[in-house]
C-alpha cells in the first residue's frame, strides 16, 4: 500500500485549494468575531444544532429501543414495590405541599401587609437531561425542551437541590444550560444568616463558587446558607445556591474571598425545572444600569 | 491503464480491495459522519482524548483529496459547534485548517507507513490544540488545559489503529 496508488488521478481537474482554503478559514474567523461580540448568529446555531440533534438521535435510537424494551420487561414486583414507595412519597409531599402553601398565603398577606412587592409564583416545566457537551471551556448540559416548549435564552434551571444554572441557547427541540458553576456565569446571592447581598461565579472546577468583591466588615460565617437574591430580576428569589465553606481575607486586604460548596446538581439528576420568567423585560434594565464596557461608559460621560 | 504498464504490473497481487484511493463515496462520507458521531462520545469529554473527525479527514486529505472539499469540513465544524456549544465557527476553523496542511503533506505522506505517517503529521495533530489555545486567549475565556496538548500523543497511538480501519472499507463501496 506504499506510494501512491496507481489509481490515483494525478491530473485530476480540482478547485483551487488555496482560494477555498482562504474563503472558508476568513468565513470561520469572522463568525467567531461576530458570534463572540454580538448574538445574531442564535438563529443559524439553532438550525446547526437542529440538525445535529436529528442525527443524535437517530444514531441513538435502537440503543435507546433496547433500554425501553428493558425496563418494559422489568419485573412486576418491583414496579409494585416502587409504586407503593411513590404512593407513601406523595402523601408526604402532598401533605408538605398544603402546609406551604398556607405558609405562602399567610407570607402573602404579610407582604402586602408591608407593601413590598409580592413574589409571584413562577410557572416552571419539567424537562429531561439528555447529556453533557463538552467544548474544552465550558460546563454545559442538553436538555429535551427548546423553542418549540417556549424555553427561551436567560430562564433559570433548578433541580430538587437548588439552582444549577441558565438557559443559553435554544434550539427547535433541544436547548443548552449553562451550569452556574462555569466560569462565565454569575448569579446574584444573598446570604442567610448575615443577610449580606453580593455575586458569585463559577470557578469552573465543578462544585465550588465564589465571591471576591466582599467587603470585610460583612459578618459571613462559615456554613451559611446561600439562597438567590431576585436583585438581577431573572432568578426568582430565595433559591438555594450553597454553603459556604470558607472565608479569607482577599489579596486586596480590605476584601474577603469566599467560597461556597455548590455540588454539580444536574449531572446526577435526570430531570430539570426550567422556570419561565420574562428575560425580554428585565435584560435591558440591567444593561442600562451597568454597562460592561468601560468604553461605552467613557463614551456616555463625553 | 494502458496495456503496457499491465505487462510490467502482471506479477504484482492485487490489493485494490484496501487501497483507499478507489474507496468509493459512500465509505469515504460515511465515515465522515460515523466520526463525527465518535466525537460525541463521552470520551470527547477528556481534554486529552483526540478526535476521530480530525484523523479521518486528514486521511481522506491524503487518498482522496478530490472527494474532500473545503465547504464540507466547515459545516461538519458549524455542526460540531452548535452541537458544544462552543463558539459558533471554532471547529470550523480547526477542521478547515487541518485539511489545508494534510494536503500540503499529502504527496509526501502517500509515500510512508502508517506508522510513520503519525509520526510525520505530528505538526498536524498538534493544531487543534495550539488553535484552541490562541481562541481561549483571544475570546478572553482564560481555561488554557496543558492537557490538550496530551491528545497530539494519543493521536499518533491511534492513526495507525485508524488508517487500517478505513482501509478496510466493509464492502460499502
Amino acid at each position: 500500500m506504499l506510494g501512491p496508488s496507481k489509481h490515483l488521478k494525478f491530473n485530476a481537474p480540482r478547485a483551487s485549494s488555496f482560494t477555498s482554503f482562504g474563503f472558508f478559514a476568513f468565513a470561520a474567523i469572522l463568525m467567531m468575531v461576530v458570534d463572540h461580540q454580538m448574538q445574531v448568529m442564535e438563529p443559524v446555531r439553532s438550525g446547526f444544532a437542529w440538525v445535529a440533534d436529528a442525527l443524535h438521535t437517530g444514531v441513538t435510537a435502537p440503543s435507546r429501543g433496547i433500554e425501553e424494551a428493558a425496563e418494559y420487561f422489568q419485573s412486576k414486583s418491583k414496579l409494585v414495590n416502587e409504586n407503593e414507595v411513590l404512593k407513601k412519597r406523595l402523601a408526604e409531599s402532598e401533605m408538605e405541599r398544603f402546609r406551604l402553601g398556607t405558609l405562602s398565603d399567610e407570607n402573602r398577606v404579610l407582604k402586602e401587609m408591608l407593601q413590598q412587592k409580592a413574589l409571584y409564583p413562577v410557572h416552571s416545566v419539567m424537562f429531561e437531561v439528555r447529556r453533557a457537551l463538552s467544548d474544552g471551556f465550558t460546563q454545559r448540559y442538553q436538555i429535551n425542551g427548546g423553542s418549540d416548549d417556549g424555553v427561551e435564552v436567560g430562564m433559570p434551571v433548578v433541580t430538587e437541590t437548588g439552582l444549577a444554572g441558565q438557559i443559553i441557547h435554544v434550539s427547535k427541540r433541544s436547548s443548552q444550560v449553562q451550569l452556574i458553576q462555569d466560569k462565565n456565569q454569575e448569579v446574584p446571592v444573598l446570604f442567610t444568616e448575615s443577610h449580606v447581598r453580593g455575586i458569585v461565579r463559577g470557578t469552573g472546577d465543578g462544585d465550588t463558587l465564589q465571591s471576591r468583591d466582599l467587603p470585610f466588615s460583612d459578618k459571613i460565617r462559615v456554613g451559611e446558607k446561600v439562597v438567590t437574591s431576585g436583585l438581577d430580576g431573572i432568578y426568582p428569589k430565595g433559591i438555594p445556591v450553597g454553603t459556604v465553606t470558607s472565608v479569607r481575607p482577599g489579596e486586596a486586604g480590605s476584601y474577603v474571598d469566599v467560597s461556597i460548596a455548590a455540588p454539580k446538581s444536574i449531572g446526577t439528576s435526570e430531570y430539570v425545572l426550567v422556570m419561565f420568567v420574562d428575560t425580554e423585560s428585565k435584560l435591558p434594565q440591567v444593561e442600562e444600569e451597568e454597562p460592561a464596557d468601560p468604553q461605552q461608559r467613557r463614551k456616555a460621560k463625553r | 491503464m494502458s496495456n503496457f504498464s499491465k505487462g510490467f504490473n502482471y506479477q504484482r497481487p492485487d490489493k485494490s480491495i484496501h487501497d483507499p484511493t478507489l474507496a468509493g463515496p459512500l465509505w469515504v462520507y460515511g465515515s465522515l459522519l460515523l466520526s463525527w458521531l465518535l466525537d460525541l462520545l463521552p470520551s470527547s469529554h477528556w481534554p486529552f482524548f483526540p478526535s476521530f473527525l480530525v484523523m479521518t479527514l486528514i486521511f481522506w486529505a491524503i487518498h482522496q483529496p478530490n472527494r474532500i472539499f473545503y465547504w464540507l469540513a466547515f459545516c461538519l465544524g458549524l455542526l460540531t459547534d452548535a452541537d458544544t456549544g462552543a463558539v459558533f465557527g471554532q471547529h470550523a476553523l480547526t477542521y478547515c485548517v487541518v485539511v489545508f496542511c494534510a494536503e500540503l503533506m499529502s504527496v509526501r505522506l502517500l509515500w510512508l507507513s502508517p506508522i510513520s505517517q503519525a509520526i510525520s503529521l505530528l505538526p498536524v495533530f498538534l493544531l487543534p490544540a495550539v488553535l484552541k489555545t490562541v481562541e481561549s486567549f483571544l475570546l478572553s475565556q482564560q481555561s488554557f488545559d496543558a492537557a490538550w496538548f496530551l491528545q497530539v500523543l494519543l493521536f499518533i497511538v491511534f492513526w495507525p489503529l485508524w488508517v487500517w480501519f478505513l482501509s478496510r472499507r466493509f464492502y460499502l463501496g
